[in-house]
């Protein structure tokens, strides 16, 4: 020998001789099936793990972004009734105030439980009966409802149902925008109230609307119709097409009955839409009270005008006017929290205060977690076994095409192919069959994700979709690389320990 | 060179012995040395274990001495000395070609330069030189190997046993079933490269031939020595006078 060694061309060499052994001619049928393998189980295993990842995660982010996601409701029987008064609302404020919640100042806001008794025209014994919410302009959480579309942004009336609802009454095919809401009687004006949009959200204590404050009570919709019993009993007969007569595109019906003819009403029966202008207590009552109290004072000895000066600023001079504003509370309160993750512990601290916090939302985030995990465990265990089980094949057929070649191995041992560059042509080989194969599945991955995430997904996930994608195919792309190796070592092992004159004479 | 003493040697444990007690002692120097013996008695064998082929387990002792005059004992051979020696000393034309059928003639001739690490420029230099001394074969280089006629493979692989200029060479029946004019192709690439008369080969050392074949004709024209073997044992003869 009369040229110096050089280990890097000598590797080279190796990697080449590895490349065409790979993919001459005969080889390369076989060489294209491991690939074709190798790459649908990388698009297979990074499919299932993704989807199984994502399903839950975009569950679980849909649920956080959603506009109540941050609110925690709050019932207890001392505030219902419209007794949230200011002290209670200084005990919930201050239970959150405990170490037990450690989030960002929370608001509070109360509101009321109402409910609607529909009817169903189109089935003569379907008559439901929904709970649901109020919402006022001045509620923090109707900031949050204001960014969806059609959401009014001024003390307009609207209502916002759930998919629950929309699917119980029927509705769940039709486009949000067609529906309206209205209300009206025999002896008030009708009013329209557009369903603002649909929430996809399960709503705490079983409620199933939302529904902004208003004067209003009878119900109508567009595509769905609906009216009060007064409007029922009388003006909506000739207004509105018989169910029988309803054809193709015509309009639906269902009627509402709210349980006072002319109100929606609250938990108690009472009217509460008009809650705003239920009157306060008339004029003469206060001056008859102030007139017996004077007298009761003045028997007492008290002075009578210093009486009323201070701290209230009323007198005896003007009653009317310094009569104290009636105060209506509300049936149930709403924390709204900074964070989603606020919730666990806020519930906490109101639950030590002694009211009760309705956790529909953290358990739903917690079943997400319980059965997302589920999942991918389940997903896990199929994809292991579909691994295991195309590398064994894998194996075998490697180990097949090294028995062809083994008097071809003796040889090159024969000429001086050490084990360890033996060894390494087999490792070269599963680099070059790796990186085809994952070049193949992950593109395939990849494009079918951007169709799917086209599809299926909103804009605002798309970042998360990639990332979990990416993480995904590179676990799948390490785990199938080892897997590989692992399989080439075993299927060569024999011929890599054979004495090259017993590999030679195999032929 | 070679110092062969008692040495018995059976592929594994439970299987007979092929060949028992063989022992002989080759001087350095070089040679043609003629393998005989009817079929089955070992020969390929023998000079599988002198070529480190198959491994080191027998008994008795084979010794090698290299050119710098180290002697190595082949049953206590470190793996990297073997690999090393069967490397760069020792060459190897067997009764088939053995050749890689998916690639060229050059890139099957060249394939020890590339273990030895030799760069692509070099090797395709070195593999077309020695390709010259046969003009079908080098008008084919670039040709896939499978396209040839048995003789051409065998002559290619009898070309790759030699273009790394190996000490030794065991050609174990390398023109067995070829016809007149491949046999004397083969052995005229044989000689030269014995008597260092191929391209770019260095003029000093020992080259040492061990050539196994059935042809008296053959021995007798070509070989310095004999090495015969039959069911009693082993003898090296060198042309009229015993060696050992």
């Amino acid at each position: 020998m009369n040229s110096p060694i050089s280990s890097h061309e000598a590797q080279r060499f190796l990697k080449w001789y590895a490349r065409q052994d790979l993919f001459s001619p005969t080889a390369f049928k076989v060489t294209r099936v491991i690939i074709f393998t190798l790459a649908f189980l990388a698009f297979l295993l990074t499919s299932a793990l993704a989807l199984s990842v994502l399903l839950p995660k975009i569950h679980e982010m849909r649920l956080k972004n959603s506009p109540l996601a941050r609110s925690l409701w709050i019932g207890q029987p001392g505030i219902r009734e419209r007794q949230l008064t200011d002290e209670k609302t200084s005990q919930i404020v201050a239970a959150l105030a405990s170490e037990k919640y450690v989030g960002a100042e929370p608001t509070l806001s109360g509101f009321h439980q109402i409910s609607l008794n529909f009817r169903d025209s189109t089935s003569a014994n379907c008559n439901r009966e929904f709970w649901g919410r109020t919402i006022r302009e001045e509620d923090a959480v109707f900031d949050a409802l204001k960014k969806h579309a059609g959401v009014a942004d001024t003390g307009a009336l609207g209502i916002i149902a759930t998919q629950d609802l929309m699917a119980k009454l029927g509705f769940e095919n039709r486009p949000v925008e067609s529906l309206t809401i209205r209300f009206g009687s025999a002896s008030n004006p009708e009013i329209n109230v557009p369903v603002w949009f649909c929430l996809d959200l399960k709503l705490p204590y079983n409620h199933t609307f939302i529904i902004s404050e208003s004067s209003y009570a009878a119900l109508y919709t567009k595509g769905h119709h609906v009216e009060s019993n007064a409007v029922n009993s009388g003006e909506a007969s000739e207004k509105f097409p018989k169910p029988k007569q309803i054809r193709g595109n015509e309009e639906l019906r269902v009627f509402l009955e709210s349980t006072d003819v002319d109100f929606l009403t609250d938990a108690d029966g009472k009217p509460f839409v008009r809650l705003k202008k239920e009157k306060p207590m008339a004029v003469p009552s206060w001056k008859t009270l102030i007139a017996q109290l004077s007298v009761k004072l003045e028997a007492a000895g008290f002075k009578q005008p210093d009486s009323f000066a201070d701290p209230k600023n009323i007198t005896p001079i003007d009653p009317v006017d310094a009569m104290p504003q009636p105060f209506y509370g509300f049936d149930l309160a709403e924390v709204r929290v900074a964070s989603v993750d606020d919730l666990k512990s806020a519930a906490a601290g109101c639950l030590e205060a002694g009211y009760p916090a309705d956790e529909t939302l953290v358990q739903q985030l917690e079943d997400i977690n319980k059965a997302g995990n589920l999942f991918f465990g389940a997903i896990l265990a199929i994809s292991s076994l579909i691994a295991i089980n195309s590398v064994v094949v894998i194996g075998v057929i490697q180990k097949l095409r090294c028995e062809q070649k083994v008097s071809e191995f003796g040889m090159l041992k024969a000429m001086g192919l050490t084990s360890r560059e033996f060894t390494r042509v087999f490792k070269n080989q599963s680099t070059i069959l790796w990186q085809r194969s994952m070049a193949w599945g992950l593109m395939v991955s990849a494009i079918l994700s951007v169709i799917l995430a086209g599809w299926v997904l909103r804009p605002d996930e798309y970042s998360t979709v990639i990332y979990c994608v990416l993480v995904v195919s590179l676990c799948v792309a390490t785990v199938i690389f080892f897997l590989i190796r692992i399989a080439m070592s075993l299927a060569t092992k024999e011929a890599r320990l054979m004495e090259p004159i017993v590999a030679i004479e195999k032929r | 060179m070679f110092n062969v003493r008692s040495v018995s040697f059976a592929y594994s444990p439970d299987s007979a012995n092929v060949f028992s007690d063989v022992s002989f002692c080759l001087s350095p120097g070089g040679g043609r040395i003629c393998v005989l013996g009817p079929s089955g008695i070992g020969k390929t064998t023998l000079i599988a274990l002198l070529g480190l082929l198959a491994g080191t387990k027998f008994s008795g002792q084979i010794s090698y001495q290299l050119r710098d005059g180290t002697t190595l004992d082949f049953g206590c051979i470190a793996p990297d000395e073997i690999e090393r020696l069967r490397r760069t000393e020792f060459g190897f034309a067997l009764q088939n070609s053995y050749l890689l059928p998916h690639l060229t003639v050059l890139d099957n001739l060249v394939m020890p330069l590339g273990l030895n690490g030799f760069s692509e420029a070099d090797r395709r230099s070195r593999g077309l030189e020695l390709l010259s001394l046969m003009s079908d074969l080098e008008e084919r280089w670039n040709s896939p190997v499978d396209k040839l006629s048995g003789g051409q493979k065998q002559r290619v692989a009898v070309l790759r046993s030699v273009i790394h200029h190996p000490r030794v060479l065991f050609a174990d029946e390398p023109f067995s079933a070829l016809d007149d004019e491949n046999r004397r192709l083969i052995l005229d690439v044989l000689m030269k490269w014995q008597s260092k008369d191929l391209p770019g080969q260095q003029k000093n050392g020992d080259n040492l031939l061990f050539l196994v074949c059935h042809d008296e004709d053959v021995a007798n024209e070509y070989a310095t020595s004999f090495l015969r073997m039959d069911g009693s044992g082993v003898c090296l003869t060198e042309k009229g006078s015993t060696v050992t």
